[in-house]
């Protein structure tokens, strides 16, 4: 019996180990992209220069470093971050692959604001009166969505249904919104609907990070209670866990993440609802890893992705809400027939 | 009682063949007189039944050359936008609203029975030719935005409104205009460089817009001129790369009172230079970034679009010319009202 344990024991840590290796490697692969991303531009500084200028300032090329294209890696850092996160944990507490920011509506509400801000003028003008327009609309959708489960009777499947109905609603609002834009205007929130890391800045950045990243340990530290909500509810409550309150949280906090990872940059579909699929086959369901993997995995893409938007057709640039699906979309398809075992 | 029945039917006979006769005159008077083929944007060659009475128009780009032809009383229906408009809301008086220019009210245009129906080339799509054809209703596509196109455009509304000798007013300021502006920068050695950015941040206007047009017609060199897309995104380090001599950006700011609207284009063009980096931008250290409201960029007032441009690049050749007050002059000649806004930043000559 103890030799048995001891077997099992030495498997879990070999497991974890593994684990552990994968977050590693992960990690080093989006420094990696970071790299590539920090080398390439139209400013051709190459390899050497570009890292040169990091330490060293060098003019020009220290402050197209510093100030153009660093703020675009933190900030698909950030986004890809919040955005699988945010997927992974709406998943995680509606027990349903197919949540995501996107299918509970919450980029869309996120959407609608930017939107309306953009018609209605002021948004033209201030970056940060869409920011908070779009952060005070996803708010506003997870409050729906939070009315929703709290409602008597109400499952994991009514929620996704609610989710999938806000989704419908904003994106609605949105197109009434461009329907009585004029011309200008529509090709505003065309481009705002494709999303861009052009815009931001270090100060973008740090209120993007906050809200992204704050959230990050309350979330880590609900790890094992989404492992039990993963099971089902009722050995989530017969092992302690309160499950409507962890619900909420949950919510309430993926939706601040999810808007401080859409409001400056605009729509980048995709990722929240690719990367917690694909960290799922990697390292499976433990949610103590899970979480850093999609995170590392959706910080990865968005980096890929606005490296070969830049660089593919430069100096134009393709907008990174394109190339995300165009890079996640595969990657998924080749995932799904390379795996040997079902993974939700 | 035979004879009430004969006379009832002689009346009934005379009313039956009485209104025959009205509804062949009328008929007749609804016959064109004759008809003229002109060449719209898309290319095509459309017959336009003459004369034409009352006119539907999806462009408010048209509504502009159809006031400067003074042919408004022909004006039947509006685009919706034009009621917000400042500088129309005045003007349009109760004229019908018929939509968005890409999404017409099909139903009220037909109720409005115009002659011809005015959209742009490719908005909305064909069902537009398809379903205007069983209401006997032409549509001809002009856009009127593109300084390329825009006198030929004008010609062509021109006759279809019977207005040639007004079109052909319009057209020779227009000639003349462009003319003063090129003959200045004709033989400049050195076409400085010139960063468009469009209403969008960080979203260029290369080859195909009518912003690109404006720059070349300007005497400008536009470093998007390899693009292959007309709205595309670019990066603030290509533009730091290419180091531009000037900046020019679209404002959706329509050019109303002048305190507003100059307060609103200086806080874009304060954005402008505040960008990360931008700083060490050539156009910005000089301070050569301007600013330029949606009234003059493309459309019919392109041109004085063109000569605030020409001055912004070639300052010493255009010392003493003010654009703006070309701006007034075409505004009280052709469309009848003072003109006292801005449609700039900085303004020329300072604060006035």
């Amino acid at each position: 019996m103890a030799g048995e344990t001891g077997t099992l024991i030495r498997r879990y840590r070999r497991l974890n180990a593994r684990k552990l290796f994968v977050l590693v490697a992960l990690f080093a692969i989006m420094i990696g992209f970071a790299l590539v991303g920090l080398t390439q531009g139209s400013a051709n500084l190459g390899w050497k220069g570009a890292i040169e200028s990091l330490w060293r300032n060098t003019g020009d090329a220290h402050a197209i470093i510093w100030n153009l294209r660093l703020p675009r890696i933190a900030m698909a850092v950030v986004a890809g971050w919040g955005l699988a996160l945010a997927g992974t944990v709406f998943q995680a507490i509606l027990r349903n692959p197919l949540a995501s920011p996107y299918t509970l509506g919450i980029a869309s509400s996120a959407g609608f604001g930017a939107v309306a801000a953009i018609v209605t003028g002021t948004g033209f003008y201030n970056e940060y009166v869409i920011a908070g327009n779009a952060f005070l609309c996803a708010l506003f959708s997870s409050f729906l969505i939070l009315g929703v489960a709290r409602m008597k009777g109400s499952t994991t499947e009514t929620l996704v249904l609610a989710g999938i109905a806000i989704m419908f609603l904003f994106s609605s609002l949105s197109s009434l919104f461009q329907y009585m834009g004029t011309k200008e205007e529509v090709h505003a929130i065309v481009f705002w609907f494709f999303g861009s890391l052009s815009k931001v800045g270090w100060k973008e950045i740090g209120m993007a990070s906050a809200m992204v990243f704050v959230p990050c340990p309350f979330i880590y530290r609900m790890s094992l209670d989404f492992n039990l909500l993963a099971v089902d509810d009722e050995s989530a409550v017969s092992m302690g866990v309160n499950i409507g309150k962890t619900r909420i949280v949950a919510l309430v906090l993926a939706s601040l993440i999810t808007a401080g990872a859409i409001c400056f940059i605009g729509v980048i579909g995709f990722i929240g609802l690719v990367s917690p699929h694909i960290a799922r086959m990697i390292v499976g369901g433990d949610h103590r890893y899970l979480f850093p993997t999609a995170a590392l995995l959706g910080s990865s893409l968005v980096l890929a992705a606005d490296t070969v938007g830049r660089t593919l057709w430069a100096p134009q640039v393709i907008p990174i809400g394109i190339v995300t699906s165009f890079i996640g979309v595969p990657f998924l398809f080749y995932l799904l027939m390379r795996r040997r075992k079902e993974y939700w | 009682m035979y004879r009430n029945v004969g006379r009832l039917i002689a009346v009934l006979l005379f009313l039956f063949f009485a209104g025959g006769v009205a509804q062949d005159l009328l008929a007749n008077d609804n016959v064109p007189a004759h008809t003229v083929v002109v060449t719209d944007a898309r290319g095509r060659s459309v017959h336009v039944p003459l004369p034409v009475a009352r006119l539907v128009l999806l462009n408010s780009d048209a509504l502009e050359v159809v006031s400067a032809l003074g042919a408004m009383n022909m004006v039947a229906g509006v685009p919706q936008t034009v009621a917000e408009d400042p500088f129309w809301k005045n003007r349009v008086g109760e004229m019908q609203a018929v939509g968005r220019w890409n999404e017409p009210n099909y139903e009220v245009i037909a109720t409005l029975s115009p002659s011809a129906v005015i959209a742009y080339a490719h908005q909305p799509g064909d069902e537009l030719e398809r379903k205007m054809a069983s209401f006997g209703i032409t549509v001809v596509r002009l856009d009127f935005y593109r300084i390329s196109t825009l006198k030929r455009e004008v010609e062509t509304l021109g006759r279809i409104l019977e207005r040639e000798e007004a079109a052909s007013r319009l057209v020779e300021w227009y000639r003349r205009a462009e003319l003063s502006i090129v003959e200045r920068v004709r033989d400049c050695p050195v076409r400085p460089s010139v960063y468009i950015e469009s209403y969008s941040d960080y979203h260029t206007a290369g080859p195909g817009s009518g912003a690109h047009e404006m720059c070349i017609l300007a005497g400008g060199r536009n470093i998007a001129e390899n693009f292959t897309i007309p709205y595309s995104e670019i990066t603030g380090e290509w533009v730091l790369s290419q180091q531009p001599d000037v900046i020019v950006k679209a404002a959706n700011i329509i050019g109303g009172k002048l305190s507003d609207t100059s307060r609103r284009l200086s806080e874009l063009r304060n954005r402008i230079t505040q960008r990360p980096a931008w700083e060490r931008l050539r156009a910005v250290r000089q301070d050569r970034v301007y600013v330029m409201a949606n009234d003059i960029w493309t459309g019919p007032r392109a041109i004085i679009g063109v000569a605030h441009m020409a001055a912004w690049m070639y300052p010493e050749r255009f010392r003493g010319n003010d654009p703006e007050e070309l701006h007034r002059r075409y505004c009280k000649d052709f469309q009848g009202v003072i003109y006292e806004g801005c449609c700039v930043y900085p303004i020329p000559g300072g604060v006035r």
